[in-house]
């Protein structure tokens, strides 16, 4: 079999496979990526057996229909760093050489017959969501996932979608986020999905040049497929707790200040805290919150900010500089506002005068 | 019209016999009576034989001083004894058996014959009670000395006599009794025979190591020290098992009090504490503990086999044991310490070094059983005293002469199966054990900076606790201790649910560790407190985020190895070593170069 491909766009689909390739597997052939060509398309596959992945090549001429699996780190390095925008494959039924211009690698290959049967097409019912409305809730929630693989129900995020919304939830116990937008699907139902396949999934569908990404889950597993590519996840078995008992309501304390300058001086004085057990203070007294942290060994840091809102009683609250940090960070507005309760409950931070997101961070005793 | 009575007040025989079964619990238990006889007669040999397990025939033939036949007649009475003749009494008992319980007894529920001579009575007498029934004296010959053969164990009790164990476990309990007495009866012959073979035959012995050797071949006499120790009204001495011999069961371990074997579980648990970080989780050494206390100091008679006994002030009997441990394993260690070449050698006031001239398979590398608390400038001084003095060092520490530690700098240079730091020093190849080490390092910080890592974390999402009836209790009555390590617990109805979690395991996985230190505190009272806040930290530090990947760099690696010298730190927290070292001498000594 002979083939050969546009090097820009198999690079990009090869890299985007192998990101599911383990690194050791049980079985050799999972590290590979299957190349087959039938029915007139080009196809690359790759799976860990938990997530699997398979999109199409458009680019392409072929002499007849083939299929050969070679390992996937190493033509992914390879196909990167060929030359020239052309790639010729050749394959003899025992190797396959990858060749461009004066370059040439000839990589062994692997049974085909030996991938494991993946079916990428899950069935039930169709949802249409927008690519880049599923991206941007993502990079708003994903980094409050639980990065322990071990605490199963928290490493992912979590997709639910009510009558009314979508929503994606994810919470590492200690802080949650939560990104939403309307649910005009119809479609009625909740599925936890693993951190490391929304990883994958993220940085898949940030190449995508299309926007329709539709969605089918038949509870077991949730197919994705945008621009020619299929991508199938399980779900975690594993319950999410109840988020929205933990909600927050009837604050006492409401702060608006400048996203950016807040941000300024949570890096500042979190210096002065203790690297691993950080704690900032945070007193909101008048129109001012001073943000103060001291460590045995690292001494006392100090700033107040002026704020441009505040509502309700004053405060005195300690948190982990590295959570309030990160929420703002995800703030797109210029202002942000902080709902506080009391020195025990959390504060509910979200942006000013958008809906659509917020995040949850439970304060720290104070010493 | 009266009515018979219906309860009936029942024959003396029967009520004898009933009360013998309190004493004579099976053929071990009459093992153990008789042989304190013989010994309390001033034996200088004794011989035991059982045959069946000791359920159709003991034996135990002594060359005491032997009873008149007034006195033989006596002794099948019930509390006669020749040992107690006014209640206080009670109070100073040196000899073995007083309760005047054990013939007697014995007497009641087999078929029993004794002969015995004193050495001034032309004859021996020998008398026979068949369950109770005595017969008549008659004259026998044998050399002075007396002979006990107890045939028929609870003949006429069938239903003890069914809930005997078979032959073999009955044996293997007589055994453990003969082993205990040959543990304190060095002056004296003994032999054991077990149905009709030869099991030991123990001449009386030089010293206690001799004994423990032809005992139990399987303990090395190198690997044995001697305990002496002194204080008030306590002497403690016996031998016990460098840490280099452990085993997995705790059958090597005995503890005897003024010269009486009994259990106590409390005693060995305090001598294990001895060892401190040296043993490892789950291995046992030997003990022999002999414990001489002012009689008033223990009262031996609260349970009808002698068994038990109580102390009556009980912890500083067991303070005393874990210093009388701790002291001759410091001396052991200090005494083979081998001199560091000069230039590598800086004087401290630690208490131990390691041994670094022994082959590979001997060596042994001493944990050291000092922290220093370097005196730390904090500015939150409020919590962490409390909790400091659960890790600070024991007070009771013995300054040793000033002594040698290592300043060795290491330099690593290669890394072996993702585990091992090879490194170079001064006086050869150092391989560190990088696991080890790291856990050392994150339970060190933990330590240093207890305060702000178990500063508490409130969750979000609350997590329900599954927990059965003893570790709800277990989390009930150590609440507080769980909360000074961070963790805050609600509960509502019967859920109990987890509501904070101490600092340093932000990031990691916290939801196992609570219920590991649950599992810890459930020892609390069986250990001491100190032991188990350190196994709950390093239980927190194991679980902490600060981990470094699997593969870890050169430098990374050279960081800590910096931090382990700087800290002088020899072993994990599980008491395992961290470092061993291979010298060029020891390297020379191989290829045969001088």
């Amino acid at each position: 079999m002979k083939l050969t491909v546009s090097k820009g766009e198999l690079a990009t689909k090869i890299s985007m496979v192998s990101r599911v390739v383990p690194a050791k597997a049980v079985k050799p052939v999972l590290q590979g990526i299957l190349f087959k060509v039938s029915d007139g398309r080009l196809t690359i596959s790759a799976t860990d057996l938990e997530t699997g992945f398979v999109t199409e090549v458009r680019e392409f001429n072929a002499d007849e229909d083939g299929a050969f699996v070679v390992e996937g780190k190493v033509v992914d390095e390879v196909v990167r760093s060929m030359p020239g925008d052309q790639v010729h494959i050749e394959y003899d039924g025992i190797s396959a050489t990858f060749s461009s211009q004066k370059s040439r690698f000839t990589l062994p290959t692997m049974n085909p017959k030996e991938f494991p049967e993946f079916s990428p097409d899950v069935t039930g019912e169709e949802i249409t969501l927008s690519t880049t409305q599923v991206e941007t809730m993502l990079e708003r929630t994903m980094f409050s996932a639980a990065k322990e693989e071990i605490m199963r129900n928290l490493n992912g995020v979590l997709w639910e979608f009510d009558s009314d919304y979508l929503r994606f939830v994810a919470a590492d116990g200690f802080r949650l986020a939560l990104a939403e937008t309307t649910n005009d699907s119809g479609f009625l139902g909740t599925f936890l999905l693993s951190l490391n396949s929304m990883k994958d999934f993220l940085s898949s569908i940030k190449s995508a040049s299309s926007d329709e990404l539709i969605v089918r889950t038949d509870g077991r597993r949730v197919g994705f497929t945008f621009d020619g590519t299929q991508m199938v996840v399980r779900v975690v078995d594993a319950e999410f707790p109840n988020y929205k008992t933990v909600l927050p309501k009837d604050f006492r304390t409401r702060v608006v200040m400048n996203n950016d300058l807040f941000i300024e001086v949570l890096k500042r004085v979190s210096i002065a805290a203790k690297l691993g057990s950080e704690t900032v203070k945070l007193e909101i007294r008048d129109e001012v919150m001073r943000v103060s942290a001291r460590s045995s060994d690292r001494g006392e840091a100090v700033e107040e900010v002026e704020v441009d809102v505040k509502d309700g009683e004053d405060l005195i609250i300690g948190f982990n500089p590295k959570f309030l940090l990160e929420a703002c960070q995800h703030i797109d507005t210029e202002s942000v506002e902080l709902n506080f309760k009391d020195s025990n409950s959390p504060v509910q931070i979200n942006p000013v005068d958008v809906e659509g997101y917020l995040y949850i961070v439970m304060p720290v005793r104070l010493i | 019209m009266i009515s018979e009575l219906k309860i009936k007040r029942l024959p003396e025989d029967v009520v004898k016999k009933i009360a013998a079964g309190e004493v004579v619990t099976g053929p071990y238990a009459v093992v153990k009576e008789l042989v304190e006889n013989s010994l309390d007669a001033n034996a200088t040999r004794v011989e035991i034989e059982i045959v069946e397990g000791g359920k159709s025939l003991i034996k135990v033939a002594d060359d005491g001083e032997g009873m008149s036949p007034e006195d033989l007649l006596l002794a099948v009475e019930h509390h006669c004894t020749s040992k107690i003749s006014s209640l206080e009494d009670l109070d100073r008992i040196f000899t073995y058996g007083f309760r005047g319980e054990a013939l007697a007894s014995i007497a009641q529920v087999s078929r029993l014959t004794i002969t015995t001579r004193r050495e001034e009575d032309p004859t021996a007498v020998v008398l026979q009670v068949d369950g109770g029934e005595r017969s008549s004296l008659k004259e026998s010959v044998r050399q002075k000395g007396t002979t006990v053969e107890v045939r028929d164990l609870f003949f006429n009790i069938p239903a003890r006599r069914r809930f005997l164990k078979s032959a073999n476990v009955e044996g293997r309990m007589v055994t453990e009794i003969v082993h205990k007495f040959a543990l304190v009866s060095l002056d004296q012959h003994l032999v054991y025979i077990k149905d009709g073979k030869m099991i030991y035959n123990l001449p009386p012995a030089g010293d206690l190591k001799e004994r423990v050797v032809s005992l139990f071949p399987q303990v090395k006499r190198d690997a044995l020290a001697e305990l002496e120790y002194r204080e008030e009204g306590i002497k403690i001495g016996g031998l016990i098992s460098l840490p280099i011999w452990t085993s997995r069961a705790r059958s090597h371990q005995f503890v005897f009090v003024n010269g009486r074997y009994v259990r106590n579980g409390l005693v060995l648990a305090a001598a294990e504490r001895g060892y401190a970080e040296m043993l490892e989780h789950g291995r046992h050494p030997f003990i022999l503990l002999q414990l001489e206390l002012d009689p008033e100091m223990v009262d031996v008679n609260v349970h009808p086999q002698k068994l038990e006994v109580k102390f009556y002030e009980e912890q500083k009997v067991l303070d005393a044991i874990k210093r009388a441990i701790r002291q001759t394993l410091r001396k052991h260690y200090t005494l083979k310490l081998t001199p560091l070449p000069e230039e590598a050698v800086e004087k401290s006031e630690s208490t131990f070094s390691v041994n670094t001239s022994t082959t590979p398979s001997q060596s042994v590398t001493v944990p050291e059983l000092q922290r220093e608390t370097s005196p730390k400038f904090s500015l939150f001084p409020r919590k962490v005293e409390r909790i400091k003095q659960l890790v600070k060092p024991e007070t009771y520490e013995v300054k040793v002469e000033t002594e040698k530690k290592p300043v060795f700098h290491l330099t690593p240079f290669a890394l072996m199966k993702n585990r091992y730091v090879l490194c170079e020093y001064e006086g050869g190849l150092a391989i560190v054990d990088f696991h080890a080490l790291h856990e050392r390092l994150v339970y060190e910080d933990l330590v240093e900076n207890l305060e702000e890592r178990t500063n508490p974390q409130f969750l979000v999402l609350p997590v329900e606790l599954e927990m059965d009836e003893l570790l709800k209790s277990t989390l009930e009555e150590q609440r507080d201790f769980l909360e000074s390590l961070g963790f805050r617990v609600s509960e509502a109805g019967e859920k109990y649910s987890l509501v904070a979690v101490p600092a340093v395991l932000i990031g990691g996985d916290y939801t196992g560790v609570v219920y590991e230190i649950l599992e810890e505190l459930k020892l609390m009272g069986v250990l001491e407190k100190e032991k188990i806040f350190k196994n709950a930290l390093a239980s927190l530090a194991c679980h902490s985020a600060f981990r470094t990947g699997d593969t870890p760099s050169l430098e990374d690696v050279t960081q800590m190895i910096k931090e382990m010298e700087r800290k002088n730190l020899r072993t994990c927290p599980h008491g395992r070593p961290l470092v061993y070292y291979l010298e060029y001498s020891e390297l020379d000594r191989y290829f045969g170069r001088s």
